[in-house]
């Protein structure tokens, strides 16, 4: 047996290299790799740029603008808020994320929906809702209480999603291997959650780095505020390439710590994806404390936003109500974040064709190349692209709408391919090999089946997108069109200027536009593990 | 319909030789399954013929156009052949008629179905969605898709493996029986001994990359090439005997053998194995006097040790008395429900030729 097969062996290998190259060759997937391959380069354009602006303002300057105690300032401000928020969100999310997947809490699916909706409220809102009533939200505590509220559904929504589909069996063994509820808790469910709890961090501290709408009105001074002002304020373009080259350092190692610490351990369901649910544990007498609890959280979150806008609204009267450019500004706005919803999505498609359906080491390195975008904050994007317009194409593009566009499906591109990347893997590439092997070619299975199969997860994938782009600000500033204003700049506008009559319904405005994504998204995750693609 | 014919058919995967050289005839209009042990390369070899993966070396032909091999690769969607993965993989988003007219031109797929869902009988359930069907249902309705299209052979791919045990006879032989109508060319992928044996044609066993034997169910049983053989396909008694003048001398008496091995080889006192299947030995009452028992087996005394029920029959392991070596117990089977019990005595005798290898 071994004799022959040892020949076969020889044979094989003296075979021409031409040949064996040849044959793999063809089946190489190629108008995929090479609109990957445009993706990738499209995604690394504002890296790119910020290196040509770097080069531009010269090594020296460079080092002399990052090493001094300025940094440090901004640097200490920002790794302690992140530090600080991030562990309460995490505490929060994964509190509020257990005791409604896992209790008998009274009211649970409402409260499921309200704990998630102040996702829709961008950040900036949040702080004008709180800032404008009380000036003790000011600074750090502002900072850390206006974020914390903003942000805990980044946590929350993984930790439920992964508790609501974490195999109860394995809670189950545990129990009956002697371990109590309180170390089966510790041992097994959290182990379970463990890598959304990161996953959730991660986004909650990459929002941090990026985020200066709300800061600008607590007046917290972090390496985005900064650079914000550097650039567009004082025109100051090599201080601003400076610590922007700082912020995406310090974006990165979040990124690649998240990806250390989940990287360690494996996790998986054993058997099959039968979804049995877990038994719910009685509260008992904490049930008023727990539910005194969750309406605190949704009021603080949600009732003090919302309220707040409406109280300016009232406060105001009727007369600075200016109905044609508000309907004008959420025109735009939607029109922005249509925009860029098809085109990230568009963008995200062979990305996640490649991954999924060419199962190779390369391309999924390709993929997982393309995340790299989180760690680039939407305001050193808009600041690359800016710059890089004005100087050097002439001005083509520069302030343009097609502009803003690419930079919002640049940098929302990461949700898109997560939306899409999940219905693909859960659509069975046994239905496109049978639609080929019933005479399909290539286009037509991809048309006819694959498109169909996925199309929820393409609709998801937009609606996060354009959900993004509503509620988006900083980047919205820079490369906006000239004369042309969204809610969220138009509320801007008046912010900064303490009408606050006319900046709320403006707000409003965006939770409004928003919450319809956000509704299709939260109704799509939830059907999402238990949806079978393919009947038993 | 059309035949197939492999040749010299080479495939793996980096270092991994899946298939090595494997050689296959399938008569037209034929049904043949493909038997192997999980992890054989049944699924490789299908997908291969199906032009989803590109083989390395070889030829296959199908109704004598080649389609892989000499230079030549037919893409899946120019090959006509019919495939049927496992599970059926039906098209969630579309009905049933939807499903089966799928591989039609356009102007075809309003008329075409109806013939179609009559003879898989799903004439009622056209409109349905696939998780709206049982598990047969769904299997009709892939095989009555891949029909759809005219293809010159059907390949199946453990078509009833993911049916319960009480339906998959039924939909075995109402899959087989559409098959035999439309005479269709199939090629059936199982690691089902009993579906093979009961299902096809003609079997042919995948092992080490090659078909070790391809046979008729019935010579496949009666005639294995080697003891593995004779042990993958159905239960067996292999034991030590010695060759005397056309009859092996075993413990269990001096039966009539047929030598298996090359014929130069045979000579008086060679040492072989002999296989002895569970029909082939008979069970008597210990306290009868067992003096009809004249045959060339003789009579021996055993105790019954272990008992595998099956309800039409069972499968009983007896200890012989005083055999040489303490080899493993035999397999005897018992038709009809009634056997003895554990620890009881029976008496024993071979009946039938046997089958000699070279030990």
């Amino acid at each position: 047996m071994s004799e022959p097969a040892s020949a076969t062996l020889q044979a094989r290998s003296a075979r021409p290299f031409g040949l064996v190259a040849r044959a793999r060759a063809a089946q190489r997937p190629w108008l995929l790799l090479a609109l990957t391959l445009g993706v990738a380069v499209v995604l690394v354009l504002p890296l790119v740029f910020l290196l040509v602006q770097a080069s531009d303002a010269g090594m020296a300057t460079i080092s002399k603008l990052i090493f001094r105690p300025l940094t440090a300032t901004l640097l200490w401000n920002t790794v302690k808020l992140t530090v600080v928020v991030t562990a309460l969100c995490a505490i929060i999310g994964t509190t509020a994320a257990w005791f409604i997947e896992r209790t008998k809490l009274p009211g649970r699916r409402v409260w499921a929906v309200l704990v998630v909706v102040p996702l829709a409220i961008p950040d900036f809102v949040v702080s004008f809702g709180w800032a404008s009533l009380s000036t003790w939200v000011q600074g750090f505590r502002g900072a850390v209480l206006v974020m914390t509220l903003a942000v805990y559904p980044l946590v929350y929504l993984p930790v439920a999603a992964s508790l609501r589909n974490a195999d109860p069996g394995q809670e189950e063994v545990a129990r009956t291997l002697g371990a109590g509820r309180l170390a089966t808790f510790w041992r097994i469910t959290l182990g379970q959650a463990r890598v959304a709890v990161l996953g959730g961090c991660l986004l909650v501290a990459l929002v941090l780095l990026a985020e200066y709408g709300a800061f600008e009105i607590l007046g917290y001074q972090t390496f985005t505020t900064e650079i914000f002002t550097e650039f567009n304020v004082s025109f100051n373009v090599p201080t601003a390439c400076a610590l922007s080259l700082v912020l995406v350092l310090l974006s990165l190692i979040v990124v690649g710590g998240e990806r250390a610490v989940v990287g360690r351990g494996h996790f998986s369901r054993t058997g099959p994806l039968a979804q049995r649910i877990p038994e719910r544990r009685r509260l008992g007498a904490w049930t008023p404390v727990v539910f005194a609890g969750f309406s605190l959280l949704v009021g603080l979150a949600l009732g003090v936003p919302v309220g707040s806008a409406v109280y300016w609204i009232i406060e105001s009267g009727r007369g600075y109500l200016t109905g044609v450019s508000l309907f004008n500004a959420a025109w735009h706005t939607a029109l922005y974040g249509g925009f860029a919803g098809a085109l990230a999505t568009l963008m995200a498609l062979p990305v996640a064709l490649l991954a999924v359906r060419h199962r190779r080491r390369a391309y999924q390195l390709l993929e997982r190349t393309t995340y790299f975008v989180l760690a680039m904050p939407g305001l050193v994007i808009a600041l690359a692209f800016s710059y890089f317009t004005e100087r050097y194409a002439g001005g083509l593009l520069y302030q343009s709408a097609p502009l803003l566009v690419i930079a919002y499906a640049i940098m929302f591109f990461p949700l898109a391919l997560v939306g899409v990347r999940a219905s693909l893997a859960q659509a069975p590439p046994a239905l496109d090999e049978v639609a080929r092997c019933l005479g399909q070619r290539r286009p037509a299975v991809l048309w006819r089946v694959t498109l169909p199969l996925i199309a929820p997860g393409l609709a998801a994938a937009f609606c996060l997108v354009f959900l993004s782009a509503v509620t988006e600000l900083t980047a919205t500033l820079i490369l906006i069109p000239t004369g042309v204003q969204t809610l969220s700049t138009q509320f801007w506008a008046y912010e900064q200027n303490l009408a606050y009559g006319q900046a709320a319904p403006f707000a409003l405005a965006i939770i409004a536009v928003a919450a319809i994504p956000s509704y299709v998204l939260g109704r799509y995750f939830d059907r999402l593990p238990s949806r079978t693609l393919q009947a038993p | 319909m059309s035949e197939l014919q492999i040749t010299g058919l080479h495939k793996s995967f980096g270092a991994t030789q899946v298939l090595e050289g494997l050689e296959l005839s399938v008569p037209a209009g034929s049904l043949t399954a493909i038997l192997g042990a999980s992890g054989s390369g049944k699924t490789t070899l299908l997908r291969v013929l199906a032009g989803l993966l590109r083989a390395d070396r070889g030829t296959i032909e199908i109704g004598g156009r080649i389609v892989d091999g000499r230079g030549e690769h037919v893409p899946a969607e120019r090959r006509h052949v019919g495939y049927v993965p496992q599970e059926g993989a039906l098209f969630p988003h579309l009905t049933v008629k939807a499903n089966i007219t799928f591989g039609l031109a356009r102007r075809e797929r309003r008329g075409g179905a109806r013939e179609l869902l009559e003879t898989v009988g799903l004439t009622d359930l056209a409109g349905r969605y696939p998780h709206q069907l049982s598990g047969g249902q769904q299997q009709r309705v892939a095989l009555a898709r891949a029909l759809a299209v005219r293809p010159e052979i059907v390949l199946l791919d453990e078509p009833f493996a993911s049916l319960d045990a009480g339906l998959r006879a039924n939909v075995r032989e109402d899959v087989q029986a559409i098959l035999r109508k439309t005479r269709t060319t199939t090629l059936l992928v199982t690691h089902d001994q009993d579906e093979a044996l009961s299902t096809a044609d003609q079997i042919a066993v995948l092992r080490d990359g090659q078909i070790a034997q391809c046979a008729t169910p019935h010579d496949l049983y009666a005639k294995p090439i080697d003891q593995k053989m004779a042990r993958f396909i159905g239960d067996a008694n292999l034991v030590a005997g010695v060759m005397e003048d056309g009859f092996v001398r075993t413990w269990l008496g001096r039966l009539p053998a047929i030598w298996r091995g090359n014929a130069d080889d045979l000579r008086d006192q060679r040492p072989a194995t002999v296989l002895i299947r569970p029909e082939q030995i008979k069970m008597y009452p210990a306290n009868g006097d067992g003096s009809h028992l004249t045959s060339e087996g003789g009579a021996l005394t055993a105790r019954v040790v272990g008992i595998g029920y099956h309800g039409h029959d069972s499968l009983l392991n007896i200890q012989i008395d005083d055999a040489p070596d303490a080899g493993p117990p035999l397999i005897v089977r018992s038709l009809g429900h009634a056997h003895p019990p554990i620890g009881s005595k029976v008496r024993v005798s071979v009946k039938d030729t046997v089958l000699v290898w070279p030990a």
